[in-house]
């Protein structure tokens, strides 16, 4: 099975929730901001970046973990993925997650400070602060995300 | 083949270019077109199914928002992800001017009289395209062919 875990940039939250899911992070206390920016991707990725799905890693279920920047497309991206998934004829090996919904403003003025205007040095303690805040949101949101996957897997065998 | 003529609605210029596509529509007159300006098909942001062609392959429009290459390129990687061959899915992707204004003028709400605004401009903004269009849809047919 194939998780696409996406956000705005794919550079924040979708990376830590991967990074979660893989075990690349403790779950179990908030990451240092040195230990975030030490994650593949996080907070370094560019406009080139929006649309892409990037590979993170493999869980021990041996499901692909991905991520991916949408920019401001919002819910209808979700729906978007899930219908071309399923127009494919793959609907049951993607499972899309949205983290969006656990992103505070913090993040969002962090992110957009140290990506999009470039102002890293300005951004990044913003960042660090609010996604250590919203870090609990995301645990959990992965913790679904696996339960989902474990689901699904239990439901093919 | 699945072709997808995907652009920022579905139910807008996307839609024009499926029905060329389909030999449906020959002049601009396109106001009467099968769920032209219907936004409740294009909300959910699903594929919608227009048609087979002759061929039999499968055409659909698709509304990814004002930010249609970010939609095109994740469509083609999650194709590629998924191992769907690349000969069996064909992305068109269909832009004119003012596109952003159609899709804005979709989301006016009916109480305040969005469905005239959008239905209004919409015909004159892919009427004046119609031509334009009409060559995306032959450059398509072209390539198929080939």
């Amino acid at each position: 099975m194939k998780i696409i875990y996406h956000c705005f940039g794919g550079s924040h939250s979708s990376i830590l929730a991967a990074a979660l899911h893989l075990g690349l992070i403790e779950k179990n206390r908030l990451p240092s901001m040195d230990e975030m920016l030490a994650l593949p991707y996080f907070d370094k990725t560019s406009k080139k970046d929006f649309g892409s799905i990037r590979f993170m890693g493999i869980d021990e279920y041996k499901n692909e973990v991905y991520v991916l920047g949408k920019k401001n497309v919002g819910r209808r991206y979700d729906n978007m993925l899930k219908g071309v998934a399923e127009l494919l004829g793959k609907k049951d090996e993607v499972i899309f997650v949205d983290c969006m919904p656990r992103v505070n403003l913090g993040m969002k003025l962090g992110g957009f400070t140290s990506r999009r205007m470039g102002w890293v040095s300005l951004g990044r303690p913003v960042l660090g602060r609010s996604t250590r805040k919203a870090f609990l949101d995301l645990v959990n949101l992965v913790e679904i995300t696996r339960l989902k996957t474990m689901n699904t897997m239990q439901v093919a065998t | 083949m699945k072709i997808i003529f995907l652009g920022t609605s579905g139910v807008h210029h996307p839609l024009i270019a499926a029905n060329i596509f389909l030999g449906r529509l020959h002049k601009s007159d396109f106001r009467f077109a099968r769920g032209f300006c219907d936004t409740y098909h294009d909300e959910s942001g699903y594929p919608i199914f227009i048609d087979k062609d002759q061929d039999g392959n499968e055409v659909y429009t698709l509304g990814v928002g004002p930010e249609t290459e970010v939609g095109y390129k994740s469509i083609k990687n999650l194709a590629d992800l998924v191992g769907y061959p690349e000969k069996e899915l064909n992305i068109k992707t269909i832009s004119i001017p003012g596109e952003r204004l159609v899709y804005y003028a979709g989301k006016i709400p009916k109480l305040i009289g969005g469905r005239y605004i959008n239905q209004y401009l919409s015909n004159y903004l892919i009427g004046k395209e119609f031509s334009h269009i009409k060559e995306e849809v032959d450059e398509l047919r072209h390539d198929l062919v080939q």
